[in-house]
């Protein structure tokens, strides 16, 4: 029904071009017709994209069939096709002013200093574009400083969307290598306490490096799995669970993810996700927030742990204030709970960022 | 050396002596004011690194450690890391040169990034210092290039006083370089690498 009337829309389109285009004496506006012509044979193509087009694209540029056929169910021909499109390119460097170690204006000033060229980013006061830099924006000494960090756009989101408060108790799930631990830190203004839970090493030592470099001191590091935080018995005032994930959203910067995971692999990560979202939800205040985040543009990985999760306690989703797609309420065989399209997609090629999927859920008080 | 690896905890009576001591003989008075509400804290990787831990950190400490020992043992870092003990003596690093850097007033102004890359600072590349400084004095280092002015650089011992330096070569050595343990900024892409 929906995709009859966004045909009957694009119908409706072509005809007033051609109305336009015929209303228009030859002999004037030559450019303008010409322009009129060209939309008309666009739309006209964009209509005409099959699926056996956006297999061969996919297959062309490396991708599992599998993937192809889920985000063709996922998002249909047309998005597919710009979404892989949007794959081969590189993301603009971003990064993030930190008001921990000095102030936005004295950071812009001493990048202009260098002859670094960068832009705002609306909704991200502390984020920065990198137009152009005569130098390597990871290597200079405000970097090694602490003045910001290289992250990409869309993953300052979540720490927005969970908005910690200074003297709160705030628990990272997923933490390593601390993007988002030093962002709510500065949210935070280095006060309260933050618990980053990193179940792998190595990747603690990133993390200890990036919290000392971004001048944090509001954080203990647990080098665990996150699923044993409950024995602590610590209850959070906010959870931000960046879930490990497949990373179908971020082939931007990883195109080895084209073929790295296999379609059972999804289950794999499903189950992981959901108990560590249980763990989250047991170590989480009555009417404390939780915000779950994966890079992953699969409803088994997003939708589906919700789901799951909504039904075995007194959480409610609530709405995250910024423009993106809706979470989706049905994909293959599932169908979920109409409360997901308070969480949000960020796909790539509509928002100009890495994949992400956002759900913003508190625990309901007096229950559970 | 045999890596011995041990819980994060409260220093020691003399571990605590050790670096009171320190901060005491660099920063005078202002002690009371680094240290107010704050408590030691030691992690022994190989080396005794010591921690800045405020009050609210070190009730949560406690706090995991009532309820699982276990959890304790993964305790990888908390607050803010400012040296190691040593052959019983503190000695700072870079991470402590950040804590402490607004309260470090011998600062030593230098004209190139040869630091960054761990190499010494030689009289030659020394622009000005902000005060007399003696053999052994802990000196915050900042950058004066054309881009970088006014930048934290890093942290060194001394290895003369300021009052030789007029009749000194410039060749002289006056904070050694040092690849191994963090003194310069530069050690973050060396460790990330
Ligand atoms: C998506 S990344 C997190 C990125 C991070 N939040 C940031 O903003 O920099 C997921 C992380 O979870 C870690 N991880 C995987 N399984 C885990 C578990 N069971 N408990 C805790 N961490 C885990 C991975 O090692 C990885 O570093």
């Amino acid at each position: 029904m929906q995709l009859l009337k966004l045909e009957e829309q694009r119908g409706y389109q072509l005809n007033k071009i051609l109305f336009f285009y015929f209303s228009i004496p030859s002999s004037n506006y030559l450019i303008v017709k010409n322009l009129l012509l060209r939309l008309f044979v666009y739309l006209f193509m964009l209509d005409e994209i099959s699926y056996s087009d956006v297999y061969d694209l996919g297959n062309k540029l490396g991708y599992l069939p599998y993937m192809i056929q889920r985000f063709v169910e996922l998002i249909g021909e047309k998005e597919t096709i710009k979404l892989l499109k949007f794959n081969e390119k590189k993301l603009k460097t971003v990064i993030r002013l930190n008001n921990l170690k000095t102030q936005f204006s004295e950071i812009d000033f001493l990048l202009l200093q260098k002859k670094i060229i960068f832009k705002k980013i609306r909704d991200i006061p502390e984020a920065r574009e990198i137009v152009f830099s005569p130098i390597s924006i990871g290597a200079t000494i405000e970097y090694l400083n602490g003045y910001y960090m290289v992250q990409g756009k869309n993953s300052m989101f979540p720490p927005l969307i969970l908005d910690p408060k200074p003297h709160e108790m705030i628990g990272d799930f997923a933490a390593a290598p601390g993007g988002k631990t030093t962002h709510i830190a500065q949210l935070m203004k280095n006060k309260g306490k933050i618990i980053s839970i990193e179940r792998s090493k190595r990747r603690c030592t990133s993390l200890y490096s990036n919290i000392v470099r971004m001048g944090v001191q509001n954080t203990i590091v647990l080098n665990t799995d996150a699923r044993a935080i409950v024995k602590s018995k610590i209850k959070f005032d906010k959870i931000l669970l960046d879930a490990p994930c497949s990373g179908s959203g971020v082939i931007i910067n990883d195109p080895s993810r084209k073929t790295s995971k296999k379609e059972e692999d999804l289950a794999i990560y499903s189950k992981l996700q959901t108990e560590l979202l249980d763990a989250a939800i047991q170590t989480l205040k009555e009417g404390g927030t939780i915000v779950y985040c994966t890079c992953s543009l699969e409803p088994e990985e997003n939708e589906l742990v919700i789901d799951r999760v909504l039904k075995d306690n007194d959480l409610k989703l609530v709405d995250i204030p910024f423009s993106f797609e809706r979470g989706v309420t049905k994909f293959a065989n599932y169908s979920f709970s109409p409360e997901l399209k308070k969480a949000v997609r960020l796909y790539p090629h509509k928002t100009n960022g890495e994949g992400f999927f956002i759900a913003k859920m508190v625990k309901e008080s007096g229950k559970n | 050396m045999v890596k011995t690896e041990t819980l994060f905890k409260k220093a020691s009576k003399e571990e605590e002596q050790i670096v009171l001591s320190f901060l005491l003989k660099e920063f005078d008075t202002k002690v009371r004011e680094i240290m107010n509400n704050k408590s030691i804290f030691i992690k022994q990787r190989g080396v005794k690194e010591v921690y800045i831990v405020n009050k609210e950190l070190k009730d949560t400490i406690e706090f995991i450690r009532n309820n699982s020992l276990e959890l304790t043992k993964n305790i990888f870092l908390a607050g803010y890391p400012i040296g190691i003990i040593h052959e019983k003596q503190f000695q700072l690093e870079i991470t402590g040169g950040f804590y402490f850097n607004k309260y470090m007033e011998k600062r030593l102004i230098i004209k190139t990034k040869q630091f960054l890359y761990g190499k010494d600072i030689v009289l030659a590349n020394v622009n000005e210092y902000t005060l007399p400084f003696k053999k052994g004095n802990w000196l915050a280092v900042y950058g004066r290039g054309k881009k970088d002015s006014g930048l934290f650089y890093g942290v060194g011992k001394a290895l003369v006083d300021s009052n030789e330096l007029s009749s000194a070569p410039p060749n002289t050595v006056i904070i050694k370089g040092y690849k191994h343990r963090p003194f310069d900024l530069g050690w973050y892409l060396r460790f990330e690498k």
